[in-house]
């Protein structure tokens, strides 16, 4: 099994933690909302014969430090901004970009403004998430509410019938261990991401998958998305049956093969 | 408990009623059932809250982990409200879409109303409570 190697390096003057895995070509992969790097162990381990997989905690998730003011970031363009200077600092050259959910949607958002990018892997990603209230963001950090119970029956909802046992175990774990401030910027910038005017600035090859029992990031979002990517030199769309809202989480061997299969048509 | 098809509850063959007030009637005699849910309402103090369905309106509280319908009794106030269309509150109760998708402002056609904050403490509950109905129509529960 290919070792998973952490460390720190300073992003804007900020202690970032990312794992490593694997010699190749760099992938950076963002982890959803709230969550840490930990979700894609399994993608890196089966990539790490051909690729070099690079997963950050955003500021303020898993063992990043937060913003100044203990904050977290809250917009997509800052995130995505975010990530480039993670980026520069931790790779130094292009890369290829994956994520999922709000990682999906960043990852379409660097295709069409970093240069530095060579291709995107967007699972459950969308160019438009208007899927969460003002009300229900600002309650995820009251002082009064749970998230971890609130949040769990909802979280789970995502999960798909296909889910390996450990990716269910650790997609419950990710609710247990929950930051709201965290959640909180994730879901408002996923819920606010509105960059539909940008996919027909893609032109790098891009990979969408979904989840087939995924109700939030639904088909019908993937698809409309899809069909605004009318630039990009090379546009897949994978359904995968069975799996829900994280799928790199829940069958991370079938998020490799495909992501492998795709990667070999757009000779990266 | 009372036997669902002896009032035709059966989603799947379009004789669920659940305007009629005997659903609610039967869903209340589950509840009080399931262990589950009486735990995930154990915190809930006079808890009232409405269902509306279409412009039917069916008014429940949760207190202390049980669930009571409050027809006919003195009410001293419904903390919040979740209305929608008849059609979506079927897909609920019989499982057929989980209940965030429901009251989703993008997805769903459900809307909760009123105390946000005290909707969201029986949001576990909730859940729970759509479980059992699913159960009871002889749907098949999500999640």
């Amino acid at each position: 099994m290919a070792e998973i190697l952490g460390r720190y390096v300073e992003v804007r003057g900020r202690q970032t933690y990312y794992e490593a895995c694997g010699e190749g070509p760099a992938i950076v992969a963002i982890h959803t909302a709230g969550r840490e790097g930990r979700q894609w162990h399994g993608v890196m381990q089966a990539l790490a014969g051909r690729y070099r997989v690079v997963v950050p905690d955003l500021p303020g998730h898993g063992k990043s430090w937060p913003l100044a003011g203990n904050a977290c970031l809250q917009d997509a363009h800052d995130i995505a901004q975010w990530l480039r200077d993670f980026a520069a600092v931790a790779i130094g050259d292009s890369f290829i970009i994956t994520g999922c959910s709000l990682g999906g949607n960043l990852s379409l958002l660097l295709a069409a403004v970093a240069p530095e990018v060579r291709a995107a892997v967007a699972l459950q990603g969308c160019d438009h998430t208007p899927t969460f209230t003002e009300t229900a963001l600002d309650l995820m950090t009251h002082p009064q509410v749970s998230l971890m119970h609130a949040n769990m029956d909802f979280s789970m909802s995502l999960v798909g019938s296909a889910a390996t046992p450990e990716g269910r175990a650790f997609s419950e774990w990710g609710v247990l261990s929950i930051i709201p401030v965290a959640q909180q910027g994730d879901l408002r910038a996923y819920g606010r991401c509105d960059i539909r005017l940008l996919m027909d600035k893609v032109k790098v090859p891009v990979l969408l998958a979904h989840g087939s029992d995924d109700w939030l990031a639904s088909r019908e979002m993937v698809e409309a998305t899809r069909g605004r990517l009318v630039n990009a030199p090379l546009v897949r769309m994978v359904p995968l049956p069975g799996l829900g809202h994280f799928p790199h989480l829940e069958a991370p061997g079938r998020v490799a093969d495909m992501m492998l299969t795709f990667f070999d048509e757009a000779g990266l | 408990m009372a036997d669902p098809h002896a009032h035709g509850a059966t989603a799947s063959e379009s004789r669920l009623d659940i305007s009629d007030t005997l659903f609610w009637d039967m869903l209340v005699t589950a509840a009080a059932e399931d262990a589950d849910l009486r735990g995930k309402a154990a915190h809930a103090r006079a808890c009232a809250f409405a269902v509306r369905i279409d412009d039917a309106q069916h008014l429940l509280e949760f207190h202390r982990g049980d669930l009571v319908r409050l027809e006919g009794r003195e009410l001293t106030g419904i903390r919040f409200s979740i209305s929608g269309p008849r059609g979506e509150w079927e897909k609920v109760i019989t499982g057929a879409v989980p209940y965030a998708q429901a009251i989703n402002v993008f997805h769903g056609l459900l809307r909760v109303e009123g105390d946000a904050l005290c909707a969201m403490w029986m949001t576990p509950a909730l859940w729970q409570l759509w479980r059992v109905s699913a159960r009871l129509v002889g749907g098949i529960a999500h999640g």
